[in-house]
């Protein structure tokens, strides 16, 4: 008797459980959006009281919009995962961050935005206009479609060399004397004669000493939406698909880097050995690093992190092409049962300075105090480890930078710049081209392979480049990147048409 | 009249057996049913099942490129050298420690012996680092050095590692499947024993005519096991302990490594499916081929 009453909770318990939500969610009541962001703080036990407030605040000061949030945060390290999964289980999943872009479009995870935005979002288009300029959207848009909205924040990372400024003292040169990337051998030289066991260069990324970017950025190349491998290029408005490892710029480039590595301006391990710079420079064992970087305060910031006195100088400007833009960006589920709902909770994520601040620093008072009109810090006795919910360090993955608070001691002239920065970079000619990958797979993956087994030696100086240049575009070729090149072109071309 | 008695007699086994027959098929059997992804052009608004059929362009990456030469040769040859020298490693550590007569002597062997196996991979490629690396390692700072030679960039010179992967597989996997063979060994009946010794036999006579011949099943099965294995690697050692070298690619890259790199980008679903689905097949296909011809020669040694 006991045994057959227990089956039948047990079998009440499974029938609740398995009843559809929407029984629940009939009512009139406000229409839930699951909003999903990466953090790269730690990840709060408890994101509802942060909901809660939005939801309070978008009752009180937009009553008409009949919407409700639920904040999901996860770390860089399964964030990816925990989108794709809901995307193909089916668990509600409405906002998140596509990377990259492409794949997540021709795997159809994303809802074209284009009419929505118009409905519901006057205010993101209104605010990226002035923040940005024109022209942002088109580069998320393929075949007509906008598929997500770029993060409205300062997107020029202009080159810039990152160095330790006691050493560079020591070594009998100053700031002035950096001009180009060409002006710092002999600076490594004299160093290296004062202080031998100071490394003078290392890659910021392990394998990477971002010589790529610095030839894309000096000789204005459009890397046509493979901002990584960059297979099939156009160097400046010559309309003309080539691959970059047969230029003479990068064969020119990558001879530096060798020069560099054959006198031991870079560790032996470069190419192998897992990058940590910051460590590096808190040791006082490096002089210099080189990366792409937006506004002028990276130096006081990298100094914060290693307790250095560190400086930075832009050495070339950045070059936008579409992927420049679109490398963060935010979309919207293809699964997702609330479009407009969303559409609508987007326009507040870029438009509603409450709304942004209180996803990014959480509950003013508990997790974050204000500081004037622009500025934050954590609360007395607190930081980011003991607050119940910051994520502090997500600033520039979602939302309009403009809107968002600096932590004390930031300028906020710096965000000023950064704007103005988007304004005045240079804009590739093929500005909002995409390239649609889908017919190309194959091509990618084993191109991406070879990209990972020769570009780490080449770029770190490690391996010979007069030997090793030919191996590589053998491997691409083999690899289809012609096939590459060829499809870039007609749809390069074909784009051109029609946008004139 | 047998029928009922027939029931009655399987019934219950079948109902004890029930637990890990529904375990099998909600673990092993039903996932099987993803396979079906590795043939499809997945569409997520549309879900798995309502994709559209890609037939097998899915598996061309595979076969694209001199890569899948490469791939399927190092994955294959590591393997077998893995298994051949696995196991006779396995089983001289086992024929050893049966000998150590000193109990308390080897309970703190096998402890010891057991210990790499449960070091993480990550761990590990730091240990082989602090070892080779260029500027600090061991080998050139102390050993070539003291040697008078050259130091050497270990990291992108592929000849070097088909070595130091075996080298580093057999140091971390030989003590753990020692432990079979060793219960294998314990399991056998002294008698024999005593009987060889009886009619004068040494230990090495012992080792040779009673304990290696005993242990052919047991090595029949475990080689059987590795057989089916054999098209995928431990993406660790393969990945990590030669971190992740482009240099190396030739000496390290196998099929797991591939498509973990060619993918990180695409994040394509059906992509690696579709070198999993080829990986299960052709291990299936081999442990049968492999099964038939234990079977052909040693019928008492065979699997099934």
């Amino acid at each position: 008797m006991r045994i057959r009453r227990c089956i039948l909770v047990a079998l009440l318990a499974v029938a609740v459980l398995l009843l559809p939500a929407s029984v629940f969610a009939a009512g009139k009541g406000p229409e839930k959006v699951v909003v999903a962001w990466i953090s790269f703080n730690k990840i709060p036990d408890d994101t509802s009281v942060v909901s809660d407030a939005i939801n309070k605040y978008i009752k009180k000061t937009y009553p008409n919009l009949n919407v409700e949030v639920e904040i999901q945060l996860y770390g860089p390290a399964d964030y990816a995962q925990k989108i794709n999964l809901a995307l193909a289980s089916g668990t509600q999943m409405d906002i998140f961050d596509p990377f990259p872009l492409g794949s997540f479009v021709s795997k159809n995870q994303l809802l074209p935005l284009e009419k929505l935005i118009e409905q519901h979002g006057q205010g993101i288009k209104k605010m990226i206009e002035k923040d940005f300029g024109p022209g942002m959207l088109k580069t998320t848009t393929f075949n007509g479609h906008m598929y997500s909205i770029p993060v409205n924040k300062g997107v020029a990372l202009n080159f810039t060399v990152i160095y330790d400024k006691d050493l560079l003292a020591l070594s009998g040169y100053t700031e002035k004397d950096i001009k180009s990337i060409q002006d710092l051998p002999k600076i490594f030289d004299a160093l290296k004669k004062k202080r031998p066991d100071v490394v003078p260069f290392a890659p910021l990324n392990t394998g990477d000493t971002v010589l790529l970017r610095y030839l894309s950025n000096k000789h204005e190349v459009d890397t046509l939406s493979d901002a990584t491998t960059m297979a099939g290029v156009v160097f400046g408005g010559s309309g003309k698909v080539v691959n970059f490892y047969e230029s003479k710029e990068f064969a020119e480039g990558v001879k530096m880097m060798r020069e560099w590595y054959t006198k031991g301006y870079l560790s032996k391990d470069a190419a192998t050995a897992t990058a940590d710079t910051p460590g590096q420079f808190r040791a006082g064992k490096l002089f210099c690093t080189l990366g792409g970087y937006g506004g002028n305060e990276i130096g006081v910031t990298i100094s914060g992190m290693t307790g250095k006195n560190i400086g930075a100088k832009h050495l070339v400007p950045f070059y936008f092409d579409s992927q420049a833009v679109n490398l963060v960006t935010t979309g919207i589920g293809s699964t997702t049962k609330v479009p407009e709902a969303s559409m609508k909770v987007l326009n507040l994520i870029y438009t509603d300075e409450f709304v942004i601040n209180t996803m990014l620093y959480g509950i003013e008072g508990r997790d974050y105090v204000r500081v004037g009109a622009h500025h934050w810090k954590y609360p007395d006795g607190k930081d980011a480890n003991s607050v119940p919910y910051t994520a502090a360090l997500c600033t520039g993955v979602f939302g309009s930078e403009s809107l968002q608070y600096q932590p004390v001691g930031m300028n906020w002239d710096d965000i000023l710049y950064k704007l103005s920065d988007n304004q005045k970079t240079k804009r590739s000619p093929y500005f909002g081209f995409n390239f649609d990958t889908t017919d190309f797979k194959n091509e990618i993956s084993a191109i991406t392979n070879v990209y990972n087994q020769y570009l780490p030696g080449l770029v770190c100086g490690a391996v010979d480049p007069t030997t090793t240049i030919p191996k590589l575009n053998k491997a691409l070729k083999d690899a289809g990147i012609d096939r590459i090149i060829a499809g870039k072109q007609k749809q390069l071309d074909a784009w051109i048409k029609s946008s004139k | 009249m047998t029928l009922a008695k027939k029931r009655t007699g399987t019934g219950p086994l079948l109902l004890l057996a029930l637990p890990g027959l529904a375990y099998l098929l909600i673990n092993n059997y039903i996932p099987m049913l993803g396979m079906v992804i590795a043939f499809k052009n997945v569409d997520f608004a549309k879900g798995i099942l309502k994709s559209p059929w890609a037939g097998l362009k899915n598996f061309e990456f595979l076969f694209k490129t001199n890569d899948a030469f490469i791939m399927i040769r190092n994955t294959l040859l590591y393997n077998i050298v893995f298994i051949v020298l696995g196991t006779v490693c396995a089983i001289f550590i086992a024929v050893l420690m049966h000998e150590v007569a000193k109990r308390s002597y080897s309970k703190v062997m096998q402890a010891g012996l057991i210990l790499p196996n449960l070091i993480s991979m990550v761990v590990v490629s730091y240990i082989a680092y602090a070892f080779l690396s260029a500027d600090r390692g061991f080998l050139n700072e102390t050993i070539l050095k003291g040697l008078g030679k050259e130091s050497v960039n270990w990291y992108s010179e592929s000849k070097y590692w088909p070595f130091i992967l075996v080298i580093v597989q057999i140091w971390k996997t030989a003590g753990y499947s020692s432990i079979i063979y060793m219960a294998a060994i314990a399991g056998m009946d002294q008698a024999l024993y005593e009987a060889a010794r009886m009619d004068g036999a040494g230990k090495l006579k012992q080792i040779f005519s009673i304990t290696l011949p005993q242990l052919k099943p047991t090595v029949g099965i475990m080689v059987l096991f590795a057989i089916g294995r054999i098209f995928s690697s431990d993406f660790g050692l393969f990945y990590q302990v030669p971190m992740n070298s482009g240099a190396l690619y030739g000496a390290t890259q196998t099929i797991d490594t591939y498509v973990y790199r060619a993918l990180m980008q695409l994040g394509d679903l059906g992509m690696s499916s579709a070198a999993g689905v080829f990986q299960s097949i052709v291990g299936f296909a081999l442990v049968l081929g492999a099964n038939y011809l234990v079977r052909r020669v040693d019928p008492d040694s065979a699997l099934f």
